[in-house]
């Protein structure tokens, strides 16, 4: 027989029939159902396949604990693989899928691998496939994947939306059963600001599934009640299906809402999930307590369920498990369940029952004390179970069995920050340790029975110093008596598992433990016990009571795993929010975007900037064409390139000069006002940080450019050293990237073009080379110029406030029209500065020191400190066998190479010992006629004019080339200077 | 040009709960003291930091505007931020909601008139309570497009 809706009784709405599928098949369940207990409803006992040996497994919990009930629903890009049926609510249209089964749930092949049960115990794949070697990979892995498997995601993008939120609170309260709804209440009703979590579509947790009264109100109703008051305090905030999945630093706690789950499309403009970071002053954690399984033969069987969970279906959704089950039991949790199963006319077959005393128990079911069931009957479904008695043994036909061992509190969130849970003998349980931010209460501290957890939320709020709320007197509530632990039933008849999802049974523990294997931490590994996705929450205990007798030690002894986050899975929709496609990062737009992109540049994303990459014209129809005829216009006639991303810091303050010149490894302390000087930063270490020009604008005021890409990270560097390093010095740091639109106006024609856009005198005398000051644009805009070069032309960078930028940049233009100026990119810029052997942080990477890079004169020998400066001296920053800069060539001018190539000695063969350096940069230069390239090569200054291989592994290509000084134009720089 | 500099009075109203507004380009001078110095005695200073403030108004200043004001100011260097910085103003009902998706900052509690530095999602940006229900924010200028993406795309369920 199966299960099925009883005719009355239940919180489903009768009226309200949803129609949904499961593999296909048409069903229908009610509102308020979830996906398992319309399964249930319809007489659906097998459900899913185990994961190793392909068992038929039925709906063992009533929560997210379950190990069994895992479906995959909806479709496309909506596909959620690995849904536990039993928190997903039933919505019209719901359609389920069952998972790891071919070619179908009821005639499942994977089955066989029951029969090779004895060889996939712990440990067979170390066993089993160690050779030959290289089958692991190509074998023997995708056949175990495909054959031991979950859920297949799909491949098709989630079209729903996702939100984050924070949220700030004097207390959460995580769990609304019980002792969470108590504490809330208390808090609330005293003004505080309380934030109430609850996976649930309701608050009000067993008691939603309770028969007892309080205050001779049914528990449901009064649940309800708490929940509307809750509702209306404003300082209450209730999150209902929403899971707290870890807690952090600064007591902030990580919760997924899942928002419109529940329904078959979220709605437009309505996120499916929502992660909330809720931040709160105390939190108390009413989590409750998991039933424990018991270990025996067949307690896999589909019909076999927890007592808590049958006793859930049975009153809140009025779903009976069969026509005659029977309880297993170890708890007067069990007795309960009995007697409302009797109420509702279900006939229980047995009460089996390991302790030996006589619970009291005064219903029609046969009590069997001092018995345990030791195994089970049936196929898909259970149709027996076998008791072991003093007497000897009994089979008994039953179409479903409760199980009750125990109670483990829910204390995953207590450990997620390193404490470890404590045992106690006389809970038989470990509970939570001593933490602060976060206080256990009710079933999550050990506390049993109804009336107890409701005064022991209280008591959690009134020690945060809300006065307790008082509840009538609690009437029918089950017992709390348990026997001692019963980790596993001795010789049991069949399989008997531990852990049901990743199918760890009482004998792969124990042979862990006699393979050498005991400790809690191997065995886990060893037996794969706790690893699945419901991290163990039923099986943990167990497996580590059965280690602890297998080893003669006590369960506090052997100890726990580690507790992390997330408490249930997460889905990546909900970590990622909003920043997806598009708006995976947020990018930058240069203050001459606009500008741009009217002058067509293509742009490319560089760092989080968008850059003007080429300017491609009419009849161009590859981008070397562009950069080729800008790199040409800029050195025959004028460009004008956009520089605003480079990082700019004001730096102010009587120190700032005495700042600059520790920052710095080249000396700034005598920067004459008017002048801007190249300047190196180094790290602690000696290595090259970054570069950039740094002006004096007055005595007290500098203007400093950084790179582009570390913009963020030099401000940062800058303001340690301001406020950790030298506290003394009278420093001010501002960001002013954003402030200022910065241009690069570059060539022979770049004086006469600027003359006729500034109005202050810029003639050579006037303003000479490394010139820096503000200056006033013809009609009157203040702006500040620059007169430095990265291309090695007559050069300047003019600055003016971000707003005008677009439209001092389109004057540069027509001012430079008569000259053939020529708007050019990051690209043209690229050739520039490599035919001039100027580097950037393809040069600077990380491992070279001044000296490599051909500037180790700029280092101050006279500064009595600068950062990097004692670390110079050490021996291998001054080995003779350093790379160093250089250029590169290739010999045939038809020839080329990219930057990543390797340097070989001419005629060497390429291995590692032979490796000389590495091609830093490659362009193609058209004032050259071929490739050009800097490179990193080993005593590199004494090789110029040395023929070398350079070798491209990637391409496979080795090309002739001949090693040269790093500048392949204007040595003298006398264009610097016209 | 960007969405926001193509209409930088451009109102624009997401459902009932929230409205966003660019506000015009006015002035934005960033006072740099001492760290630990009180703060001048400027009404409407914005806190930006230890012994920094942001002085922020709807009308531009001339260019010589933060250099009179330094030499009022013993020892207090001005950084012009007019240009760098744009200001949206957030208001509404749902404007606390709205923010809280994007900031750490305990909104609820946050007095009117005061400021903060803070990330908006991934952006940095300065926030300031300008009445109950109404914030304001200010974001380095290149970053204003996906600041605005970012409050439009918190505001979507609003």
């Amino acid at each position: 027989m199966t299960s099925y809706r009883l005719p009355a009784g239940g919180a489903v709405e009768r009226a309200a029939v949803l129609g949904f599928t499961f593999d296909g098949k048409p069903m229908s369940g009610l509102a308020g159902d979830t996906l398992a207990s319309a399964l249930l409803a319809n007489g659906r006992m097998l459900v899913g396949r185990g994961f190793k040996y392909h068992r038929p497994r039925g709906i063992l919990t009533a929560g997210s604990s379950e190990p069994n009930a895992l479906v995959t629903i909806g479709r496309g890009g909506r596909t959620e693989p690995n849904t536990r049926a039993t928190t997903q609510e039933l919505y019209d249209g719901l359609e389920a899928v069952s998972q790891n089964r071919w070619p179908s749930l009821d005639h499942d092949i994977g089955a066989v691998n029951g029969l090779l049960a004895p060889f996939l115990g712990a440990g067979f794949y170390y066993k089993t496939f160690m050779w030959p070697k290289g089958f692991w990979e190509k074998v023997y892995e995708p056949v175990i994947r495909r054959a031991a498997g979950l859920g297949k995601a799909s491949h098709e993008a989630d079209p729903d939306s996702y939100d984050k939120s924070w949220a700030h609170c004097d207390l959460l309260v995580i769990g609304a059963g019980p002792a969470g709804l108590a504490a809330a209440i208390s808090a609330a009703r005293n003004g505080a600001r309380v934030v109430i979590v609850d996976e649930g579509a309701a608050l009000g947790g067993s008691l939603l599934a309770e028969t007892a009264r309080i205050g001779g109100e049914p528990a449901p109703a009064f649940a309800r009640g708490l929940a509307g008051e809750l509702a209306a305090l404003p300082n209450a905030r209730v999150l209902t299906r929403t899971t707290v999945f870890g807690w952090y630093d600064s007591n902030v706690f990580g919760a997924v809402e899942r928002v419109r789950k529940h329904v078959a499309a979220p709605g437009p403009r309505r996120p499916v999930e929502r992660l909330w970071r809720i931040v709160a002053k105390a939190a108390i954690m009413a989590t409750g307590a998991e039933e424990r399984p018991l270990v025996f033969g067949g307690n896999d069987r589909p019909g076999v369920m927890m007592a808590g969970a049958m006793r859930a279906y049975l009153n809140r959704w009025a779903v009976a498990p069969g026509r005659r089950p029977a309880i297993f039991t170890n708890t007067d949790a069990g007795y309960a369940l009995a007697a409302d199963l009797e109420a509702a006319g279900v006939e229980v077959a047995a009460i089996v029952d390991p302790r030996a005393e006589h619970r009291g128990w005064a219903g029609r079911a046969r009590l069997m004390s001092g018995a345990v069931v030791i195994g089970t009957k049936g196929g898909k479904a259970l149709s027996g179970i076998t008791v072991r008695t003093a007497r000897g043994e009994e089979v008994i036909a039953v179409d479903a069995l409760a199980m009750s061992g125990g109670f483990n509190p829910v204390i995953a969130l207590a450990c997620h920050r390193g404490a470890r849970p404590v045992w106690s003998e006389s809970a038989s349980a470990f509970l939570a340790p001593e933490v602060e931010g976060m206080a256990p209460a009710g079933a999550a501290a050990g506390v049993a029975g109804l009336a107890e957890c409701l005064a022991d939320g209280a008591r959690a709020a009134a020690r945060l110093g809300h006065a307790p709320a008082a509840f009538g007197a609690v009437d029918g509530a089950a017992g709390t008596g348990q026997g001692a632990p019963l980790w596993a039933v001795k010789e049991p008849k069949g399989k008997a598992f531990v852990d049901f999802q990743n199918d760890v049974g009482l004998k792969d523990l124990k042979l862990a433990e006699a393979e050498g294997y005991g400790h809690v931490e191997l065995a886990k590994r060893y037996t794969t016990n706790g690893m699945a996705t419901d991290q163990g929450k039923l099986s943990n205990v167990n497996a580590i009571g059965i280690l602890a007798e297998a080893r003669g030690l006590s369960p506090g002894e052997v100890g726990t795993t580690t507790f992390r986050p997330f408490y249930t899975p997460v889905s990546f929709g909900v970590l990622t929010g909003h920043h997806r496609g598009r708006h995976f990062q947020p990018l930058r737009r240069s203050a001459l975007h606009g500008w741009a992109e009217k002058h067509g540049a293509r742009l490319v994303e560089t760092g989080l900037w968008l850059r003007s990459s080429y300017f491609p014209r009419p009849g161009e129809t590859h981008w070397r064409q562009s950069v080729d005829r800008e790199a040409r216009a800029v050195r025959a006639g004028v460009g004008i390139c956009d520089v605003s991303m480079l990082g700019k810091i004001e730096i102010f303050g009587a120190d700032a000069a005495e700042f600059l010149n520790r920052v710095y490894c080249n000396a700034f302390l005598k920067l004459p006002v008017g002048r801007a000087r190249y300047g190196l930063m180094l790290r602690e270490d000696g290595c090259v940080y970054d570069d950039g020009t740094t002006s004096r604008l007055g005595e007290r005021h500098f203007f400093m450019t950084t790179t582009t890409a570390l913009a963020a990270g030099v401000l940062t560097h800058l303001e340690f050293c301001a406020q950790a390093l030298w506290p003394e010095l009278d420093v001010r740091l501002a960001s002013v990237t954003d402030q200022w639109a910065q241009m690069a106006v570059a060539g022979p024609k770049a004086r006469e073009t600027l003359a006729k856009i500034v109005a202050d005198d810029i003639s050579d005398a006037a303003f000479p080379y490394l010139a820096a000051r503000d200056v006033t644009l013809r009609g009157g805009l203040r702006g500040r110029l620059y007169r430095i070069s990265f291309s090695g032309e007559l050069a300047y960078e003019v600055a003016v406030p971000a707003g005008f930028g677009e439209s001092v940049a389109d004057a540069i233009l027509e001012a430079g029209a008569e000259f053939g100026i020529t708007p050019y990119g990051s690209e043209a810029l690229g050739v520039l500065r490599v035919e001039k052997g100027h580097v950037t942080h393809a040069e600077i990477n990380g491992t070279v020191t001044p000296g490599d890079l051909g500037f180790g004169k700029m280092v101050s020998a006279t500064k009595p400190d600068f950062i990097g400066g004692a670390m110079l001296g050490r021996e291998g920053m001054r080995d003779p066998d350093r790379p160093a800069l250089v250029g590169a060539r290739p010999i045939d001018p038809a020839t080329g190479f990219k930057a990543g190539a390797h340097i070989l000695a001419k005629g060497a063969e390429a291995t590692l010992e032979n490796d000389q350096g590495y091609v830093t940069s490659a362009v193609h230069s058209p004032h050259v006629g071929s490739t050009i390239g800097l490179a990193l090569v080993k005593r590199g200054r004494e090789r110029h004019g040395e023929e070398v291989l350079v070798w491209d592994a990637v391409r496979n290509a080795m090309t002739p080339a001949v090693l040269c000084a790093p500048c392949f134009l204007d040595p003298e720089n006398a264009r610097l200077h016209v | 040009m960007s969405e926001l500099a193509k209409g930088l009075d451009a109102r624009a109203a997401l459902g009932g709960g929230v409205t966003m507004t660019a506000l015009p380009e006015g002035h934005v001078l960033l006072l740099l003291a001492r760290a630990g110095a009180a703060a001048p005695d400027l009404p409407g200073l914005r806190a930006a930091g230890p012994g920094q403030w942001f002085l922020v108004g709807d009308t531009p200043l001339g260019p010589d505007a933060p250099g009179a004001l330094a030499a009022k100011l013993p020892d207090v260097a001005i950084s012009d931020q007019s240009h760098g910085r744009v200001r949206i103003a957030v208001a509404g009902p749902k404007a606390v909601a709205m923010l809280a998706k994007g900031t750490a900052v305990d909104l609820e509690r946050m007095p009117i008139g005061r400021s903060v530095t803070t990330l908006v999602g991934p952006l940095g940006a300065h926030l300031t309570r300008t009445g109950e229900t109404d914030f304001e924010l200010m974001v380095s200028r290149s970053f204003a497009d996906a600041l605005w993406h970012e409050l439009e795309a918190m505001a979507a369920e609003f």
